[in-house]
């Protein structure tokens, strides 16, 4: 055998995966080659740090989340079943702020919010678009950009507890909002990716921000926008930079929440921390 | 406490014997039976997760394996061990995962800048650097190595877990064991 022939066989001998000749042949081939044993001693190296790999328990509550998607599952009907999923949450102390803010600065990243489209590529271009159209009209006038949304797809203004009967779950919002924000509206908006449960929320200081809930894990909603990933509340955020604003979008159980209009950082987090409280119950 | 993932000997605390009428119970929703089902394998299934998603993910995904093999059990066939299927669910999920993660192009950072002081960073733990490290392979690549490495299944059940030939085993090994070893050094890492 030559180094070519051993070193593609090299792990399957680590791993006493060879059958008794190829063995024999490999070790033949390893007493009188020095780079190929070389080689081997580095798995042998790699094997026993991986050997001292340890991970700390998960939470004491992962159980209670599974639990309340089961509960979930059973209350509703299998064709439109999405489990409500909760998480613990973190508390972020100054320093993590400045931080946060730290990692935006540096990770930035011309990658686009992207994920795979579902539909037609004319579709999809069209959606782009649309959704681009709206992200510019938001930073002047939510309000139009609200009205230019909901004149482009099907929707139906409801009351947060009725989406559930038009997407399956129960809403977020339909517990209502975090301190500081109050409802303006509830819609259940049938997109090109997805049909989900859009709510126009106003702070206390009149400004307004959107809540986009989904269960379509493949959006691409933003287009080339440049976007940044950063940890809040543990968990996974994709940040967009909007004229004046931002938006998120992070995974909440099995669907996506997506903010159109944060002010900052800070807000976004808050809001993670607010969506990923554990529920009162897991029932509908 | 912590976990090692080294050895089958915690592989029995999930597999051994699960009974049929902890896997039937579990079939019918009894909440009971879940519950045992989940105490037994938790450990496991976290632990998978944390070295193919990272510790961020992993809570997120354990769920949704733990939510998938309760409405899924019914489709278990018993021609198969429990633990090969559970592993087969769990990496599917990971990796559906991580190709979705991977559009977005990050690389996660290994320091963070603002929470540690310089000389404080350059001590990093030795199973930090392989944390990070197996979050700089490709996720196939990862996979192969967690199951064979930290989870120590055969290639043959790795094979059927990633729904892959057995004979792509060794080459993909190869390759995830290079590379890592590679990322690793780029990290400061002194065998």
């Amino acid at each position: 055998m030559n180094c070519t022939e051993v070193q593609e066989l090299l792990s399957a001998y680590f791993d006493g995966e060879l059958s008794p000749e190829l063995h024999q042949q490999v070790e033949q081939h390893l007493e009188d080659c020095s780079t190929c044993s070389m080689e081997l001693d580095g798995f042998g190296r790699l094997s026993q740090l991986a050997s001292e790999s340890t991970v700390s328990p998960p939470s004491a509550e992962l159980w209670q989340r599974i639990e309340s998607g089961l509960d979930q599952d059973d209350s509703t009907p299998p064709a439109s079943r999405h489990a409500i999923l909760s998480y613990s949450t973190t508390t972020w102390n100054s320093r993590r702020w400045t931080t946060l803010a730290a990692l935006v600065l540096v990770s930035v990243t011309a990658a686009g919010f992207g994920y795979r489209w579902m539909f037609p590529s004319h579709e999809h271009h069209q959606f782009i678009a649309v959704f681009g159209e709206y992200l510019d009209r938001f930073k002047s006038d939510p309000h139009d950009a609200q009205a230019f949304l909901l004149s482009k797809y099907p929707n139906q203004l409801v009351r947060p507890e009725e989406a559930v009967d038009r997407v399956g779950y129960r809403p977020v919002v339909a517990d209502g909002l975090p301190d500081g924000y109050s409802l303006v509206s509830t819609h259940v908006m049938k997109m090109p990716c997805c049909t989900c449960v859009q709510c126009l929320c106003q702070r206390a200081d009149g400004t307004t921000l959107a809540i986009f809930e989904h269960d379509e894990d493949e959006p691409e909603w933003f287009g080339k926008r440049p976007a940044v990933k950063v940890i809040c509340q543990s968990k996974q955020c994709a940040l967009v930079e909007l004229p004046n604003s931002m938006a998120a979008s992070w995974k909440s159980g099995e669907r996506l929440v997506t903010v159109i209009g944060a002010q900052d950082v800070g807000e976004v987090d808050k809001l993670v921390a607010w969506f990923s409280r554990i529920p009162k119950t897991g029932t509908l | 406490m912590t976990s090692n993932r080294t050895s089958h000997e915690q592989d029995s605390l999930c597999t051994a014997e699960l009974s049929a009428d902890v896997l039937a119970g579990c079939c019918a929703g009894d909440r009971g039976a879940q519950k045992s089902l989940y105490d037994r394998c938790q450990a496991q299934v976290y632990c998978l997760m944390v070295r193919l998603v990272g510790v961020h993910n992993a809570e997120d995904l354990t769920q949704q394996v733990f939510l998938q093999v309760f409405r899924k059990l019914h489709q278990f066939a018993q021609e198969s061990r429990f633990e090969t299927w559970l592993y087969r669910l769990a990496t599917n999920e990971a990796l559906q995962f991580l190709r979705k993660e991977r559009r977005w192009r990050f690389q996660p950072l290994l320091v963070d800048p603002m929470s540690q002081k310089p000389e404080e960073n350059e001590g990093h733990d030795r199973r930090d650097l392989l944390e990070h490290a197996l979050l700089r392979l490709d996720p196939e690549l990862r996979s192969v190595f967690v199951l064979k490495e930290l989870e120590s299944l055969s290639y043959r059940e790795i094979a059927e877990a990633m729904e892959i030939p057995e004979g792509t085993v060794g080459s993909r090994l190869n390759r995830a064991r290079r590379e890592l070893q590679q990322h690793l050094t780029e990290l400061g890492w002194e065998a």
